[in-house]
């Protein structure tokens, strides 16, 4: 299966766009291969434009053909396009007519072993320019954090559980969950209205409110009358003093809390209701907004002792009607009144996490980790700070200790001394031996301390690895290195999974008043700058293939991958040019530019010949060589073999411009003479293969489509961007191709423009010899059909195409039939009808009307046919 | 270079071609090169589907290929495994750790319907195809098939094209531009979907790929027309023949200033011949003209809607040989609707599936066997029934279906130049690996060319550097088959 590709039009734009300014081909060349190295990131299309197959089963042995033939189509296509070398086929064995190995086949798929199919982000032309900005902009928002970590919110070593509705049911008795009360169960989720305002889906909070912790609330639609009836559960598992805050999507009427102390809905002494909450309003007491979901945000429900069994009902109001439900947090009760707003801390994540507190006199401080997302904990710098500077380094005299070591210390990128070596990464990073363990700092002396960072991949390079991230840890101080004391924790932190869509929990506590203004500045002056570096660093997607540095190549015996032999080292054609040895762990860029400088090596002999040879072509129908892709032994003998040589010496001493190799062969006697025939050239040559006539031939199917469209007067010349489809819109699991049946003015353009599925023709243009794409196709067969007359003499676009022309020539010459069929025949033949061809035609046009006569006259020899 | 022209000029003036002859007479300056040299059909551009010679006598005129899209199960249909039966409910020996293309194996699992001796010969055949199965003494078995692919696309392409990859000429192709047809107003090569729908390949079945447009499949079947076929109704019989009239002058008056223009005859050869096959094919299309008999022996009035529109299809199969198409290729199953719906993919709950495909496959195709012997076009007509590899003998662990096997399955023959009651090859005790005369689609593609006259190894066209053929490099006649 292979599927319709919307975003590989970039590249067919930036061929268009290379061939139209005259790129030097050898340039052009280079960025097919290596575009993303060389300033042209869309030239790398052509790397992925072959076909694959995008159903991979279970079975290795399948995958490993699958990979094969991605490879088999870089290796060949490269070959047959550049060097005009049938390279493929020593894919199974030597060549068995041109000097190619099948090592050497080997070393070429080598350069292209880390290439893979997929979009890559393209970026704009401007990207590099933009790299100051945003690299200004990337500081300054590194600037910002920093400052306003100074108003991070306190840690506090009091546990928070926040129980949001979509937890599924418990599936263990202590388990956290929500449980649907009334069955069947009707309670549905509604995603939060987007935007970024209070309460929408991305609101991020500020220094005043928190982000929006649920992407979605619950929603219930109960009759007005059906008042007291319990809904659902929030099943928190906590026991103790709790504070209870409550939070819905503020739109609907009224719902009231019930706690159930035993946990049993049925009985109901132990039932209390601590709220009573009109639902339509904010949590402040604000009113919603109408048409807008938004998040309530917390309400506060009073502090209450809860079992372990204790849940909380959600129940219709007095007057029944719809109800919705949203996250309720339980926070652990500290002897202090609560703020306006619980307190909460942004979740965990691989970049720097910070740990503030109340200054406290400290020589050692001690990082435990209990668990992590995934793995054996691992930190690749813990800092400690004293007055803004970080007095845990190793190079200011401070010692490091741990529980243990990864692989017990033999891996070097994994060791015990990074962890205050400040330097970030995975790759100068410790990890633990088990899934717990710990980390301690000694100070040089003793200093006063208010914060301590930790990050598990803070490398600005590269794929930042997002596993081994302590979710449940303790942060704690000591004096003497054996009395300990807690200063912070994961206790206070959004749980991890929150950790994609809540970034930051923008100060709440911790900061006084007269610093909330600077906070509140700060705060927006960032979200400014990340929003204007989201825009200037998120590109749109393009199939221009995706690069990975590759395993070893091996050679393939008779091609199986199933039978590996050799290690193969990437590099070029042993037979031909300079040489191109490389290193097996070469970088993946690097080989391709590599082989993208070996193609266009003044030393190389074949990329310039093979490509005058396809201008020639295409000019004359047949090359000088007529097989374009195969210039070697078992191709074509060419006619002309010093006129080659010629012409690929002047190609490159004309420094590559195709535009000057068009004027020079279209400037030629042999392209300027007629295609008229005599006895004595048809009984030498009747093929015209040494050119003593222009050659005759029928136009290609797209030209010929371009054409109708010119003539009939409504070509649309519109450049670039996504193409049109001359297929219904299917979406099917396997999309089922039908030929549209009528033609809108986005048909129109040229032909080049149109969503070309791959081995699907269209029921039009199909039998008129387009290749089906399947394959390359470096020359293509000229046939002459019978569904070929009746697709212009029946289908819906030639009728259309026939009334488009007629209408055009009413408007352009009149009513007069005379004066149609003359304009008719410079439009379609370029000159005057005879007397007997215009008496004919103006006949038709009596009988039968102009539109048949348009119908006639797309369907003759001399529109169809290049003399 | 003298000699290079000289053979050009033999070459062309033996073939008036102009059909790809540029890129084949350099080629024949270079002959002697190969040991095979290929034989060049000559075309006449104005009459492409005129008969050409074979390359010896043929055994069979006109072939119909009855395609099971989806992957038909052997191991439930003709490849009876009294062992598979006994050890029912245990584990494939030596599978414990095989992982097919969707995963793991469970157990093995008999036959899901009945095996019963079927005619003279007494071949066991399952009860999922009874009406088919009363040929059984007509058909000649390949039970040793093997493809390269487990997947459909792939593996349907390996079985029209001789090629997993896309963008190669199908069977139907290659054997028209080989042999043209025996009627010239009709297409030579004509693929009938499934009234459901295309298979998953598609058109890549009846793409003529590298070979010349003029020897594409054209796709219709019963009920969906050739595409614009018929004349638009705003247009008046009258005024089409103005058209046509003033199209003639014009184009003669092309000719005449171009003498000799191959290209510019054949043009106007195209249009006549397009007036032909309007007539010719809306003909064929009409089955007014079908006795009731003949219409019940199909099928083509059964309540099952499925049913009696594929019978239809079968039913258009025989009218389109009877006029002396060349190449019909059938398909039964369709992928628009995706696994188990259309087509004999049968992963989750083959049973279930099986008992819907059964019954639209197998009264249509035995009365369209039925129909040629009765009418004698058995005599020069090869059916061959294929499909895209075959099933598992185990269920797919923790499913009630069975996963692609494209070791060993089964696929058979029937009518001109074939063995009558005959089994080649065969799988293994479970019938899980082909074990015995491993055959393979080169194989059947061989045997199929040979039948029709053709050495498939001398059949081939010079595309990007290199002789393509039907069969690759590979490929044997199964002469074993032949009668």
């Amino acid at each position: 299966m292979n599927r319709l590709r919307p975003s590989a039009w970039p590249y067919r734009d930036y061929v268009i766009r290379s061939l139209n300014e005259d790129k030097p081909y050898d340039q052009f060349v280079r960025e097919q291969i290596a575009g993303d190295q060389l300033g042209a990131d869309e030239g790398t299309g052509f790397l992925v434009a072959g076909a694959w197959d995008q159903v991979k089963g279970q079975d290795p042995a399948l995958r490993a053909n699958q990979r094969a033939d991605e490879m088999h189509d870089l290796v060949s296509t490269t070959g047959s396009t550049f060097l005009g070398l049938t390279v493929g086929c020593a894919r199974c064995h030597d060549h068995k007519f041109d000097p190619v190995s099948q090592v050497d086949y080997y070393r070429m798929r080598g350069i292209f072993e880390g290439v893979q199919h997929a979009e890559r982000e393209l970026r704009p032309a401007d990207a590099e320019k933009n790299q100051k900005k945003t690299e200004n902009m990337r500081q300054e928002i590194a600037a910002i954090d920093a400052t306003l970590s100074r108003f991070q919110p306190k840690a506090q070593l009091t546990k928070r559980v926040l129980v949001d509705d979509d937890l599924p049911p418990p599936t263990k008795p202590d388990a956290i969950g929500c449980v649907q009360i009334e069955q069947p169960a009707n309670g549905k989720p509604i995603d939060y209205s987007p935007g970024t305002e209070a309460g929408q889906l991305s609101d991020l909070g500020d220094s005043t409110r928190l982000p929006n912790l649920g992407e979605s609330y619950r929603y219930w639609s109960a009759k007005t009358d059906e008042s007291g009836k319990n809904f659902f559960s929030w099943n928190p598992r906590v026991s103790g003093k709790r504070r209870l805050w409550l939070s819905w999507g503020a739109w609907t009427t009224h719902a009231r809390y019930i706690l159930d102390l035993d946990g049993d809905a049925n009985t109901k002494d132990d039932q209390k209701e601590i709220a009573s909450v009109d639902q339509s309003k904010f949590a402040d007491g604000s009113g919603a907004i109408p048409q807008q979901k938004r998040w309530s945000g917390f309400k506060y429900a009073g502090t209450h002792v809860l079992t372990k069994d204790s849940i909380l009902i959600l129940r219709s109001g007095k007057l029944g009607g719809p109800t919705v439900a949203d996250a309720v947090l339980f926070e652990e009760a500290a002897d202090a009144q609560p703020a306006s707003q619980p307190h909460l801390r942004a979740p965990v994540t691989h970049l720097a996490n910070h740990e503030s507190f109340d200054a406290v006199k400290a020589k050692f401080v001690r990082f435990t980790i209990h668990a992590t997302n995934g793995g054996q904990p691992c930190i690749d710098e813990l800092e400690v700070f004293a007055g803004g500077k970080n007095v845990a380094l190793a190079k200011h005299g401070a010692k490091v200790t741990a529980s243990d070591v990864f692989a017990d210390g033999s891996n070097s990128i994994h060791q015990i001394a990074h962890a205050n070596d400040g330097l970030y990464g995975n790759a100068k990073s410790w990890i633990a031996k088990g899934a717990k363990g710990w980390l301690q700092i000694e100070l040089p002396r003793e200093e006063t301390i208010s914060s301590v960072v930790w990050s598990r991949d803070r490398a600005e390079k590269g794929k930042a690895f997002q596993d081994r991230i302590s979710t449940n840890y303790l942060v704690e101080v000591s004096l003497d290195g054996k009395a300990w004391k807690a200063v912070a924790s994961s206790a206070d932190r959004l749980a991890v999974d929150y950790r994609e869509r809540i970034r930051d929990v923008p100060t709440l506590s911790g900061v006084t008043g007269e610093n909330a203004a600077e906070v509140k500045k700060y705060s927006q002056r960032r979200a400014v700058l990340q929003r204007e570096l989201k825009e200037l660093t998120s590109f749109p997607m393009a199939y221009l293939g995706k690069f990975e540095q590759p395993g070893p190549t091996f050679r393939l015996h008779r091609g199986d991958p199933m039978s590996p032999k050799e290690e193969i080292a990437p590099g070029g054609l042993s037979q031909f040019g300079a040489k191109l040895d490389l290193a097996k762990d070469t970088p993946e860029s690097e080989r391709r530019v590599a082989l993208a400088k070996w193609l266009t090596d003044s030393k190389n002999p074949l990329t310039a010949r093979v490509m005058v040879n396809r201008l020639w072509h295409y000019h004359f129908g047949t090359g000088i060589v007529d097989t374009p892709s195969d210039l070697g032994f078992n191709g074509g003998k060419p006619s002309h073999p010093e006129l080659l040589d010629w012409l690929a010496a002047e190609f490159m001493k004309r420094g590559w411009s195709l535009k000057e190799m068009h004027r020079l062969i279209m400037n030629s006697a042999a392209y300027r003479q007629s295609s008229a025939a005599h006895d004595a050239g048809m009984l030498a040559d009747s093929g015209a293969r040494l050119l003593w006539r222009f050659p005759t031939r029928r136009i290609e199917a797209e030209p010929l489509r371009d054409t109708i469209l010119a003539v009939s007067g409504v070509l649309d010349l519109t450049m670039g961007g996504p193409g049109f489809d001359l297929f219904e819109p299917n979406d099917n699991y396997v999309k089922v191709y039908q030929s549209k049946q009528e033609f809108g003015t986005d048909t129109f353009r040229r032909m080049i423009y149109q969503s070309k599925p791959r081995v699907q023709l269209d029921d039009t243009f199909g039998a008129f010899d387009v290749p089906d794409a399947g394959q390359i196709a470096p020359r293509r067969t000229s046939s002459t059909t019978p569904l070929q007359a009746l697709n212009f003499l029946n289908s819906t676009f030639a009728m259309q195409q026939a009334g488009l022309l007629a209408a055009r020539l009413e408007k352009e010459s009149g009513k007069a039939a005379e004066a149609q069929v003359k304009r008719a025949f410079q439009l379609a033949y370029q000159r005057d009808p005879r007397a007997d061809e215009l008496s004919a035609s103006t006949h038709l046009i009596s009988e039968h009307g102009l539109a048949m006569f348009c119908r006639a006259l797309l369907n003759t020899s001399e529109f169809m046919t290049l003399y | 270079m003298k000699n290079h022209l000289l053979s050009r000029r033999t070459f062309l003036n033996q073939s008036v071609s102009g059909l790809g002859s540029i890129a084949l007479t350099s080629l024949l300056a270079q002959k002697g090169l190969l040991a095979n040299d290929p034989i060049r059909p000559l075309i006449d551009p104005s009459r492409p589907y005129a008969p050409r010679p074979p390359h010896f006598a043929p055994r069979a005129k006109n072939v119909i290929m009855i395609f099971c899209s989806g992957a038909m199960s052997h191991v439930d249909t003709f490849d009876y495994k009294p062992e598979l039966v006994k050890r029912h409910g245990m584990p494939l020996p030596g599978a414990a750790d095989l992982i097919t293309f969707q995963g793991a194996q469970g157990n093995l699992v008999k036959p899901l319907w009945e095996f019963k001796p079927r005619g003279q010969s007494g071949k066991m055949i399952s009860e999922l195809v009874p009406n088919i199965a009363e040929f059984a003494d007509d058909m000649c078995f390949i039970h040793s098939m093997t493809a390269k692919s487990n997947t459909h696309g792939p593996a349907e392409n390996q079985m029209t094209t001789g090629f997993i990859l896309d963008g190669f000429p199908g069977i139907g192709s290659w054997v028209t531009y080989a042999l043209g047809s025996e009627c010239d107003d009709m297409p030579a090569f004509v693929a009938i979907p499934d009234p459901r729908g295309v298979p998953q390949s598609g058109s890549r079945h009846w793409n003529s790929a590298f070979l010349p447009a003029v020897f594409q499949g054209t796709a219709f079947n019963a009920s969906k027309p050739i595409p614009n076929l018929i004349r638009p109704a705003s247009v008046s019989e009258s005024a089409d023949r103005g058209t046509r009239n003033l199209v003639k002058l014009l184009n003669e008056r092309q000719l005449a200033e171009h003498p000799g223009e191959s290209d510019l005859a054949a043009r106007i050869a195209s249009y006549e011949l397009a007036a032909r096959m309007q007539i010719a094919a809306s003909e064929v299309g009409n089955m007014a003209g079908e006795s009731k008999a003949t219409l019940d022996l199909y099928g083509v009035n059964d309540s099952n809607e499925n049913k009696a529109g594929f019978a239809k299809n079968c039913l258009l199969a025989r009218r389109l040989i009877e006029r002396g198409v060349r190449f019909v290729q059938l398909f039964n199953g369709s992928y628009a609707m995706g696994e188990g719906v259309g087509n004999w993919d049968g992963h989750k709950t083959i049973e279930k599936q099986y008992a819907v495909h059964g019954p639209i496959l197998d009264q249509p195709v035995a009365g369209l066997l039925q129909d040629l012997k009765a009418r004698g076009l058995l005599q020069d007509t090869l059916v061959a029934f294929v499909t895209e590899f075959g099933r598992m003998p185990t269920f797919q662990k923790g499913a009630n279906g069975r996963d692609h096997n494209p070791k060993g399955f089964t696929v058979w023959l029937a009518g001109a130049g074939v063995k009558k009651a005959f089994s080649y090859g065969a799988t293994d005790e479970f019938g899980y690996q082909a074990a015995e005369r491993v055959s393979s689609i080169y194989d059947l593609h061989a045997t199929i060319l040979h039948l029709l006259g053709i050495d498939h190894e001398r059949l081939s066209y010079y595309n990007n550097g290199i002789e393509r053929r039907l069969t690759d490099v590979h490929g044997h006649v199964i002469k074993d088959v032949l009668a």
